[in-house]
């Protein structure tokens, strides 16, 4: 009798041991996902390949194909290396899901015997792709002309009457009314809020969002199939680098390129303030320097600019 | 021989007899006035204890024949003790028991305070107690929107049950430091050493029998955090029927939930109980209207919490008890802001909770000794569209585990309580960044080893009563790193401020406490109380260097724990058996506040130059109040309670050394305390429905410690706020009860430090069938 009982009692714990190590197997067994890696791809034909020779000033012309390898694509990561310096062109974030990345990169050719292009891409599993693109100097020179804007003077986000919008590559400024039609052109607006304590006239691009973003101001803007991005160098302008006499002085495009430096860049560029050089790089990959003549720290005010911008 | 034989059989046939003829007494436990069912009331007969069922069912058998005394006890009634005889016939008793509400008070018994049963009436200090009935009729979608209605707690719970962090304070001491109060689940601790925070959304509702709060600074007997006070939430025990609950709940902005438990007290002394909810809803915009315009990828703030827990245990008698808990929770709640994530931007709590409780009573000596592991996973996912798209999640692994003990016996009019505990807190976290390639680690340990005596003493049959306490800590932080990998222009502005393989930091604090108490009778008594509480600071604030509002801040890993001396004089009297009024006052010093103060640097974090902040033990602190409350049930069947508290906080003396900046808080008050709150309930239960009214008034609060005008407030002091809350519940059908609530009835648009608004007036249905 004892030990019947004890028998059955021996195969209940073996069944209950058995289903136990049953639902711990099937718990922890997970179907393994192949992961591939991302893959990247310059382009060829009339774009700046490994080798190319180009003139300081010279427009250097980076086509990038890019797929996750069936993750997302999140990052596009861009440096030049001269010598012991590297510089981040572009470290962007993205989000592709499908199709892959398929995009064309345009800078400036420096003073530099060498240029070492590194395009990096990564995917959200946190894998990348590298490809390299080596740029000598060309002989001679080919620094480019500039178009000059001595005064812009747009009214802020409550200023109806004076033009509110701006497309910088030839200075022309819009109304509410005039912009409809034009809306792709726009590269600029101004606004006053107040930040960290400060009244700050600010400059900012039609592509720029989140808290403080250009809809808050210019709602209108929302609705734009087209808008935009124009990055500031906010670095420069708030630690003035750039003074309004050396603004005063660039007769070609040299200072506007160099200038920029991509590193402490943003479509929204705060204290924008009287005699503020802020370098600029549009949506078309053209370099420029905004001087601020004067800017007022009210909503229904004006900003008066000084603009100058690669031909 | 063979007549012997025979009267020693007829002897052990009668024992026998006796013993096969046991009865089983059975009945139920009704209130009083309205014969409404007593839940959770414990039943003595003789050596046998029970708890009755939700439908105040109890069910006792083993019993020998003859005189019996039976006691039942519940909380918020008082006792009943009866006569039973049970004659050689009778095999089963029917009993019928009626309660009488007993106003709720000095009676008591809580554990909180002295870590062993008192009396609330014998315990020289401030006890607020929450039973049952306040439970089941004040308005509440967590158990720590309950703690609003007493006087001096501020709960900070600003999108209601949308809330992803609820902070509890009391006494002053700023509404959105959890760490400066220490909360307890059955006795042991739920603060999280990485930040002093408790995740309130995991404590169930289902099982909670009552809360107990000591105010004032408990650290004589707690140690770290209980420097404001202690809140201990206790859990109902199943009882000896097995008993089933099933609850399904909805409400505004299409919320659901659904929760079911079951547990059972076997007469081996065996009991078990399972319980698990789910709850979902799909929320509300909580952005200003000026965000709404100014972000397109705003989205409603949804949630979904599942929650599992089962307990069981082993209790024959009072001479040894064993109660193991495992508590697992899983929520997801979204912030609002979705551009790509398949849920924008989330925080998730994957948290599991295991304790091990045992006590029990060897010759005079009580003892006891609890382990528990508490395990949060927690993960962030931050994502938005400004110049191009940034995507990070944080990852945050914070482990606690801990021994406490306790020892105690009564040595002729020495009540001694002794013990040790130990403590372990670690966090190991990284930000992973998906939109380039940085990786930001950060980690740290903490220990703590307490050990604590105390000795109440007795006067004059009770008359007079002295609680004597010292309690030592030593804490030990260790094994502290703040790395970057890979940095970019997201994070390489915090590169210099790495750090790895520092040396331990030791630091101790003693904590004594010495209160004294004057009862002349049942109806009165005075006390006056001195004590020492202490904050260490928190993991994140020794490792982590990162963003916070207004600026960027450096972890620091040498900081001081903030201390506070209290004193405080306290009344309770019962001028006539329906009223009782309790009042105290207080004044307290605070010691090495730690506040953020400028280094004077500035870095640019991709927006802008903002300034560098560093955590120092900067400041003394001023804080003094009044408490006062109001008690009566004027009818059997209604309660009525007034709770008004006055503090005011105030920073005395600041280390302006240390704040380069410039900046002097010296004169200024302390941010998130509300000089005036008033709160008011009315309880009624009534044979077809039973009802709770209550009514709270917060007055302003600075938004800040310089209480400088703020930019999304557009004050310097949030506006007070009126709240009032309706609970109706019925029950029918013997195993239904509906309810309907009504929280914040006048739809307040309340809103928060960053502008962003509460959920306004919000009702839910709920059914529930129990068994």
């Amino acid at each position: 009798m004892c030990f019947a009982k004890s028998h059955t009692n021996t195969h209940r714990m073996q069944r209950i041991f058995f289903w136990l190590l049953l639902l711990i197997i099937l718990g922890c067994s997970k179907a393994e996902q192949p992961s591939l890696k991302p893959i990247i791809i310059m382009k060829t034909g009339s774009y700046t390949v490994n080798g190319s020779k180009v003139p300081p000033g010279g427009r250097l012309s980076f086509g990038i194909t890019a797929s996750g390898g069936g993750a997302t694509l999140t990052n596009l990561l861009i440096r030049r290396k001269l010598g012991d310096q590297v510089i981040t062109e572009l470290d962007k974030g993205i989000y592709i899901n499908e199709g892959g990345l398929n995009i064309d990169f345009t800078a400036v050719k420096g003073m530099a015997e060498e240029e070492d292009w590194t395009f990096m891409v990564m995917n959200a599993n946190r894998d990348t792709a590298v490809a390299q693109v080596q740029v000598l100097l060309g002989e001679g020179s080919a620094w480019g002309s500039l178009l000059h804007f001595e005064s812009v003077v747009l009214g802020m986000q409550h200023n109806g009457s004076l033009p509110n919008y701006l497309d910088l590559h030839n200075g022309i400024s819009y109304t509410q009314e005039q912009v409809q039609g034009h809306e792709a052109e726009i590269d600029l607006v101004a606004f006053v809020y107040t930040t960290g304590g400060i009244i700050s006239p600010t400059l900012c691009c039609p592509a720029y969002s989140g808290s403080s973003s250009v809809t808050g101001h210019y709602p209108a803007i929302a609705g734009w199939v087209v808008r935009n991005s124009t990055l500031y160098d906010y670095y420069t302008s708030d630690n003035q680098l750039i003074s309004a006499e050396t603004f005063d002085a660039a007769v070609n495009d040299s200072l506007l390129v160099t200038a920029f430096n991509p590193g402490n860049v943003s479509g929204l560029c705060k204290y924008a303030f009287a005699d503020r050089v802020i370098p600029f790089r549009t949506e078309e990959g053209k370099y420029g320097l905004i001087k601020v003549k004067h800017a007022d720290e009210l909503s229904d005010g004006a900003i008066e600019l000084e603009i100058k911008i690669q031909q | 021989m063979t007549r012997r034989a025979l009267v020693i059989l007829t002897l052990l046939g009668c024992f026998a007899s006796s013993l096969i003829a046991q009865h089983t007494a059975e009945g139920t436990v009704l209130e009083h006035g309205s014969r409404l069912p007593v839940a959770g009331a414990h039943v003595r007969i003789g050596p046998k204890v029970t708890a009755t069922d939700l439908n105040g069912f109890f069910s006792i058998d083993g019993l020998d024949p003859g005189l019996q005394t039976i006691t039942v006890t519940a909380i918020g009634f008082e006792e009943h003790i009866a006569s039973l005889q049970l004659g050689p016939g009778q095999k089963q008793e029917k009993l019928t028991i009626l309660l009488k509400e007993k106003m709720q008070g000095l009676d008591e018994v809580v554990v909180t305070a002295t870590r062993s049963e008192n009396r609330i009436s014998d315990i020289p200090g401030r006890i607020e107690m929450i039973s049952p009935e306040k439970l089941r009729l004040t308005v509440s979608q967590s158990i720590d929107e309950v703690l609003a209605l007493l006087p001096g707690v501020t709960v900070s719970r600003s999108f209601g049950l949308f809330s992803h962090k609820s902070t509890v304070s009391m006494r002053g001491l700023g509404g959105n430091e959890q760490a400066r109060t220490l909360v307890l689940v059955d006795g042991i601790p739920v603060n999280k050493a990485d930040g002093g925070s408790v995740n309130w959304n995991l404590i169930s509702m289902l099982d909670i029998e009552r809360v107990e709060l000591l105010k004032g600074p408990g650290s004589a007997l707690y140690g770290g955090n209980a420097m404001g006070g202690v809140i201990n939430v206790i859990r109902r025990k199943p009882s000896h029927k097995t008993e089933a609950n099933l609850g399904l709940s909805y409400g505004t902005y299409n919320t659901r939930g659904i929760k079911a438990n079951a547990g059972r007290q076997h007469n081996s002394g065996l009991f078990w109980s399972a319980g698990a909810f789910a709850r979902a809803s799909d929320g509300y915009i909580t952005q200003s209207w000026a965000d709404r315009q100014a972000n397109p990828y705003i989205v409603k703030s949804a949630f979904d919490e599942k929650m599992m827990a089962v307990r069981g245990g082993y209790k024959k008698s009072d001479r040894f008890e064993v109660n193991l808990d495992l508590s697992v929770f899983d929520d997801r709640r979204e912030t609002g802001e979705k551009v790509n994530q398949p849920h924008g931007n989330t925080t998730d709590h994957d948290s599991y909770h295991f304790r091990a409780a045992f006590a029990g009573r060897e010759a005079k000596w009580n003892w006891s000794a609890a382990l528990f592991y508490l395990n949060e996973n927690y993960k962030r996912v931050s994502e938005w569209q400004k110049d191009d798209y940034t995507w990070y999640d944080v990852r945050s692994l914070r482990e606690d585990l801990g021994l406490l003990t306790a020892l105690s016996r009564n040595v002729g009019r020495h009540s001694l309580t002794a013990g040790f505990d130990i403590r372990h807190g670690a966090v190991d976290a990284s930000d992973i960044y998906y939109t380039s390639t940085d990786q930001v680690d950060n980690k740290g340990k903490m220990r703590f080893l307490g050990f604590y005596f105390q000795d109440q003493l007795h006067f004059f049959d009770d008359k007079l009563q002295l609680i004597a306490g010292l309690r030592y800590d030593e804490a030990l932080f260790y094994d502290a790193a703040f790395v970057i990998h890979q940095p970019s222009a997201e994070t390489r502005f915090m590169s210099s401020y790495q750090f790895s393989g520092l040396s331990a930091q030791h630091w101790g604090a003693m904590s004594p406490r010495l209160s004294i108490q004057y009862k002349p009778h049942n109806n009165f008594r005075v006390f006056l109380s001195y004590s020492r509480g202490f904050r260490p600071s928190v993991l994140d604030d020794l490792c982590r260097s990162g963003r916070v509002r207004g600026g960027f801040k450096v972890a620091r890993p040498n900081l001081k724990p903030e201390s506070i001396d209290n004193l405080e004089a306290g009344i309770d009297y019962r001028p006539i058996e329906i009223l009782h009024i309790a009042a105290s006052i207080f004044y307290a010093a605070g010691h090495d506040f730690l506040y953020y103060v400028s280094t004077g640097d500035s870095i640019d974090m991709g927006f802008g130059n903002r300034p560098v902040m560093i955590r120092s033990n900067i400041s003394e602190v001023n804080i003094y109040g009044f408490e006062g409350s109001v008690n009566s049930s004027p009818l059997s069947f209604l309660n009525l309670t007034a709770a008004y508290a006055f503090t005011v906080s105030k920073i005395t003396g600041y280390a302006a050394s240390l704040a380069v900046s410039g900046v002097d808080l010296t004169g200024k008050t302390l941010a998130d305390v509300p000089r005036h709150t008033f709160t008011a309930g009315a309880f009624a239960r009534l044979s077809f429905l039973d009802a709770g009214l209550t009514a709270r008034y917060t007055g302003k609060m600075f938004v800040n410690d310089q209480n400088s005008y703020d930019d999304l407030v557009l004050s310097n002091q949030y506006p007070a706020t009126f709240t009032l809350d309706l609970k109706l519940r019925k029950s029918f059908l013997k195993h239904f009860d509906l309810g309907f609530t009504i929280q914040n009835l006048l739809d307040q648009k309340i809103y928060e430090s960053k502008g962003a608004v509460g959920p306004g007036r919000f009702m839910l249905v709920d059914l529930s069938c129990h068994l």
